[in-house]
């Protein structure tokens, strides 16, 4: 589907993001992660906006074009007021050779789906002409289903999360996580295999949706002491950050089982069928309104509306995976989350759910911090 | 109602000692008392405003300009009857962008949020209502707007709705702190997706995915509450949107006047006909009135100070509590604000025969949301429209949709060789505002523009 010979990188940054068209016209799509500290950015953002967003440009600022934080097109969304900074600030300072600010509803439904069918239409347009290709329909199957497939696997993994111990460490899933964003999906597919994260067997099917895992019978008597099982939710947190909570989980003694993060679980589960329905359709229109669909019906991040919605799937992931407890970490400035994480708090308390509130910056530089928060928290379960 | 437990202090064990220090804790007690208990009944009782409606009927004369007293009047009217029984159930909580079009047309009363913060700030209120909220866990970082709004919310003070309409442009935290209000009325929240508009076959269907929001949205609250969604009604309000956007132009024209011939503090409170009036009777007489006495304060030669030293445009809002800026810029320097961004016309006129698609383009077409060049080329665009000296970007806190493009625009407006002044504040939390650090920058910028320092504007005359 792209060749390593030819293709070029894409950079994209919300999990809102549709990969599948990237892949599709060629090019290497490239989750940009940020990882710099932010302060380089600060003659052009603002430093009370999200610090992913600003570790991002920093990132991008402190590489050569066409470098890994500084590929040659990027793709937006107006996921937040944050991103949409961020195109204005890409575009007219970093000026690479395409952009490209994607509008995504904040509603489901059909008027939602038709309207994000026709701005995915726009997007493809808009790829076809910077990479001097028109793309068929069978480059778009193909990415969808490299895509599901993909996804499919990472899905497999966070279900065998259910078990108690769970089988990968956290620090595995992670990997896997970050892997299927960073690399193009066939060497993403190949690192998930590296991590030990199994293809999905033939029976049962890999889970759909988070509503679809089950979790196993009571464990063996020879089983270790079960440990305090943690959910990890919030909006997007550097990888080193989430080590970071997880290590301080684990001298803690508890094991963060499964997260509801944009870089983690929230990519893996797409749409009601867990992915955008491989590799039929009924030409382009229809092949785009079906990853609309599947996108905004995904697991719901905090910008969505309809907050019932999100509430429901978190509380569905604690009773799923069995959990003790609830992090919710929001980065700082990130309004949609800072708004979402008390009526979480309520939800989860009504239910029993202990849940730790953070707001931190986007790097690990407050690892000491949050080892003391976490730590703190999880004697108190 | 409960009364509230009083530590009294002659009931401390320990004595007289320390009896200082316990009718200071006594005031802060009755304080509390006052804004717990006292305060939101007193809000909502109606009296304040039926007194204040009545009070700026009788000193209309004394408003220079006599159109604030105008907007003062109806803007009076609008809360007294928010707060009415014979209103129950007939307000809508709004943001500032909401297209209040189609609730005029039903006979219901738009309640803007923010306008409700701005509100709470003038009158010291603000301060109490952030710590409600902080005390619910919402974070100190997010809008004091929305903040100050959700602890009104929550602590009773805000006129029961039937419904909450919100658009999600120009900001993120505005759909969301509704649906923490919505929560707290007990009232459904109909969030109108904004999207960003990028041009091609997607602008078309940006517009429709939109308009039939904003029918939904109508239609569903008229069955809420009662009120006929009748289409006369709708041209009707979207006629008025046309007349009064009209004068609003004429306004604008007549502001770009030199000398100016109104101050950016008189133009102020006009912000209430902006946010909460479009599509009413209403914001008709207000402009209408507001241009009539600009155009003759241009025939009989008057300036709005004595000498004008200056020219300003002002980006994003002002700090709404008691502050010495405007009078430091205007009266203590004759550094004039020409203009502002949130009183800038940049729609279209409605068609009064396609109400939900053109309040759709409406929505669509705010410079502020999207690309943020687009905001950066209408600044640079009104600056050089109005051939100002200087502009001053209000960095509100937590304002995340118009700090971060402030580089941008700088850079933009740099290439014209106009100089940009970011300054830090918050709107509505007076505990951040520091005058003398506040005023201290904007004495650098009026040197830097070449105002002479200490220079007197000179007051206004009282009668216009």
């Amino acid at each position: 589907m792209v060749s390593s010979g030819t293709s070029r990188a894409a950079g994209w940054f919300c999990a809102l993001t549709p990969v599948e068209l990237l892949a599709a016209a060629g090019l290497a799509p490239r989750r940009l992660l940020g990882g710099v500290a932010p302060a380089a950015a600060a003659a052009y953002l603002t430093p009370n906006l999200c610090p992913y967003v600003r570790s991002a440009f920093a990132a991008a600022l402190a590489d050569e074009p066409g470098g890994l934080a500084r590929p040659a097109a990027v793709v937006f969304t107006n996921s937040c007021n944050a991103m949409i900074h961020l195109h204005g600030a890409w575009a007219g300072h970093l000026k690479p050779a395409f952009t490209h600010l994607l509008s995504v509803p904040r509603h489901t439904g059909d008027a939602a789906t038709e309207f994000f069918a026709a701005a995915l239409g726009g997007l493809l347009d808009a790829l076809e002409s910077f990479a001097g290709r028109r793309v068929t329909d069978d480059d778009l199957q193909a990415a969808m289903a490299a895509c599901d497939e993909l996804r499919a696997r990472l899905r497999a993994a966070y279900a065998g999360q259910a078990a108690s111990p769970p089988p990968l460490s956290a620090r595995g899933l992670l990997e896997a996580a970050r892997a299927a964003v960073l690399l193009p999906p066939a060497a993403a597919l190949a690192a998930l295999r590296e991590t030990g994260c199994a293809p999905p067997p033939a029976a049962p099917q890999s889970p759909a949706t988070p509503q679809d895992i089950v979790c196993p019978g009571p464990r063996p008597v020879q089983a270790r002491p079960r440990r305090p099982r943690l959910l990890l939710t919030g909006s997007v947190l550097d990888p080193a950050l989430v080590a970071a909570i997880q290590a301080a989980a684990g001298a803690a003694g508890a094991d963060v089982v499964i997260d509801d993060l944009c870089l983690g679980s929230r990519y893996a589960f797409l749409g009601e069928e867990g992915g955008t329905g491989g590799a039929t359709g009924t030409g382009r229109d229809g092949l785009l309104r079906r990853i609309a669909r599947a996108y905004l019906e995904r697991p719901p991040c905090p910008r969505m509306a309809r907050g019932e919605r999100r509430e429901a799937h978190v509380l569905g992931l604690v009773r799923r995976f069995r959990c003790d407890g609830v992090l919710a970490f929001a980065l700082k400035f990130c309004d949609t989350t800072l708004y979402d994480q008390p009526r979480l708090k309520t939800a989860l308390a009504a239910q029993g759910v202990p849940a730790l509130l953070c707001a931190s910056e986007y790097g690990a530089e407050a690892a000491g911090q949050v080892a003391t928060r976490v730590g703190a928290f999880v004697e108190m379960l | 109602m409960r009364w509230p437990r009083v530590d009294w202090p002659w009931k401390d064990g320990a004595g007289r000692v320390g009896a200082k220090d316990r009718w200071a804790g006594l005031k802060t007690q009755a304080q509390r008392a006052f804004l717990e208990h006292l305060a939101p009944r007193l809000v909502r009782s109606g009296l304040l405003y039926d007194v204040g409606e009545r009070l700026a009927r009788l000193r209309a004369a004394d408003y220079p300009p006599r159109a604030t007293g105008v907007m003062a009047q109806a803007g009076l009217s609008l809360v007294r009857r928010a707060y009415s029984r014979r209103y129950r159930r007939r307000v809508v909580w709004t943001n500032v962008f909401a297209p209040t079009e189609i609730l005029y047309a039903m006979d219901l009363l738009p309640f803007s949020l923010e306008a409700a913060a701005a509100t709470a700030a003038s009158l010291g209120l603000a301060g109490y209502l952030l710590d409600v909220a902080e005390r619910n866990w919402y974070s100190s970082d997010s809008c004091s707007f929305h903040r100050c709004a959700l602890g009104a919310a929550l602590a009773g003070f805000l006129p029961a709705p039937a419904a909450l309409l919100c658009t999600s442009h120009i900001c993120d935290g505005a759909p969301k702190a509704f649906a923490r209000c919505a929560e707290a009325a007990g009232r459904p929240l109909f969030v109108l997706d904004t999207p960003v508009v990028t041009g091609g076959g997607a602008a078309a269907a940006a517009e429709s995915y939109l308009a039939r929001q904003i029918e939904t949205a109508a239609n569903e609250i008229s069955r809420l509450t009662g009120s006929a969604l009748r289409p006369e009604r709708l041209r009707e309000a979207c006629r008025l949107s046309n007349e009064a956007r009209r004068w609003m132009l004429e306004c604008a024209a007549l502001r770009r006047d030199r000398p100016a011939p109104v101050t950016g503090a008189q133009s102020l409170g006009f912000l209430f006909a902006v946010f909460t009036m479009q599509g009413s009777q209403a914001a008709v007489d207000v402009y209408r009135t507001l241009a009539r006495e600009l155009a003759a304060r241009r025939r009989d030669g008057r300036a709005a100070v004595p000498r004008e030293t200056a020219r300003l445009l002002w980006l994003h809002l002002y700090p709404f509590y008691p502050n010495g800026v405007l009078t430091f810029l205007e009266q203590g320097h004759g550094a004039v604000v020409v203009a502002e961004e949130f009183t800038h016309v940049y729609w279209d006129d409605l068609d009064p025969h396609d109400p939900f698609a053109s309040l759709a383009r409406k929505c669509l077409s705010h410079f502020g949301y999207g690309e943020a060049s687009r905001r950066a080329r209408a600044v640079a665009a009104l600056a050089q429209e109005y051939d100002v000296d200087g502009v001053i970007h209000f960095s509100h806190w937590g304002c995340r949709q118009s700090c971060g493009g402030v580089r941008l625009i700088k850079d933009e407006l740099g290439r014209r060789g106009v100089p940009l002044l970011a300054l830090d504040g918050d709107c509505v939390d007076r505990r951040s505002y520091a005058e003398g650090q506040t005023l201290t920058r904007l004495a650098a910028f009026l040197e830097m523009l070449g105002v002479p320092a200490g220079h007197g504007g000179g007051p206004i005359t009282a009668r216009g």
